[in-house]
C-alpha cells in the first residue's frame, strides 16, 4: 500500500473515526489522542493487510483495539474534561445521549456505535467483534434498553 | 434506531491534526523489522521431541546404569 493510497483512506474515515472515538472516551483530547495512535498503528502494521478493500474495516479494528486500551487506562486514573480543550468551531452533540453512550459498558457501546455510527451491517459488526450475528442482535437489543431507560423522556433523540 | 443528535461534526482542529499526523509519517515503515520469528509450530514439535528422547535416553543409560551396579553388588 502506498503513502498516497493510505492517506486516502485515513480521509475517507476521518470522520467515522472522529465519531466513535469521541462516543467511546471521556474527552476530546483523549479522541485525539486515540486517534493519532490509531494512524501510527496502522501505518506501522500497514503491511499486514493482504487486501486493500478491507481497509475500513481493517482500520476500525485498529481504532477498537486502541480505545479499548484507553478505556482500560481512564479505569485506572480518572480524569475529567477541561472545556478549553474542545475546539471552537466543535458542536457537541447532545449532552445527554453523549453521556449515556459513554456511560454504557463497552460490550454494548461498540456494537451499537459500528451499527448506529459507522454504519456497519449486522454481518460486518459480528465479523468485526468476532462474535455472532444473534449476540449483536441481542447486544443491540440491550444497549438500546439501557439508553432509553437512562434517557427516560429524552427519548425521543434516541 | 437513528441515535439522532450523536452524529457531532467533525471539527476542523481534527482535520488538521489528521492531517498533520499523516504528514509526518515515514515513508518506509518506521518499525524495524528485527522482531524474532517466531518458528512454526512444526518446529516446535520436532524440537520438543528430540528433547524428550534425548534426556528420556540420557535418563535410561544413566538408569540402567545404577540398577546394573546394584545388581554386581548384591551379587557379590
Amino acid at each position: 500500500m502506498t503513502k498516497a493510497e493510505f492517506e486516502q483512506g485515513i480521509r475517507r474515515n476521518q470522520d467515522k473515526l472522529f465519531r466513535m472515538a469521541y462516543l467511546s472516551l471521556r474527552s476530546y483530547a483523549d479522541c485525539q489522542d486515540a486517534v493519532q495512535e490509531t494512524l501510527l498503528k496502522a501505518w506501522a502494521a500497514r503491511d499486514s493487510l493482504k487486501h486493500a478493500e478491507y481497509f475500513d474495516t481493517w482500520l476500525t479494528r485498529i481504532l477498537l483495539n486502541v480505545i479499548n486500551d484507553f478505556c482500560r487506562r481512564a479505569a485506572r486514573r480518572p480524569t475529567s474534561e477541561l472545556t478549553n480543550e474542545i475546539p471552537a468551531d466543535f458542536a457537541p452533540p447532545d449532552p445527554d445521549l453523549r453521556d449515556a453512550i459513554r456511560a454504557l459498558d463497552a460490550k454494548l457501546r461498540t456494537p451499537l456505535l459500528l451499527r448506529y455510527i459507522a454504519g456497519y451491517s449486522i454481518g460486518e459488526t459480528a465479523r468485526l467483534l468476532r462474535i455472532t450475528p444473534a449476540q449483536v442482535r441481542w447486544r443491540l437489543e440491550r444497549a438500546e434498553k439501557q439508553l432509553r431507560a437512562q434517557l427516560g423522556d429524552k427519548e425521543e433523540i434516541i | 434506531m437513528k441515535l439522532n443528535g450523536a452524529y457531532p461534526r467533525t471539527p476542523d482542529a481534527f482535520g488538521d491534526m489528521v492531517e498533520r499526523t499523516l504528514a509526518s509519517l515515514p515513508d518506509e515503515c518506521a518499525r524495524p523489522t528485527t522482531a524474532r520469528r517466531v518458528p512454526p509450530r512444526r518446529v516446535l514439535l520436532i524440537a520438543a521431541l528430540a528433547a524428550i528422547t534425548l534426556i528420556g535416553g540420557t535418563y535410561g543409560t544413566y538408569r540402567h546404569a545404577v540398577l546394573r551396579q546394584i545388581a554386581l553388588t548384591r551379587r557379590r
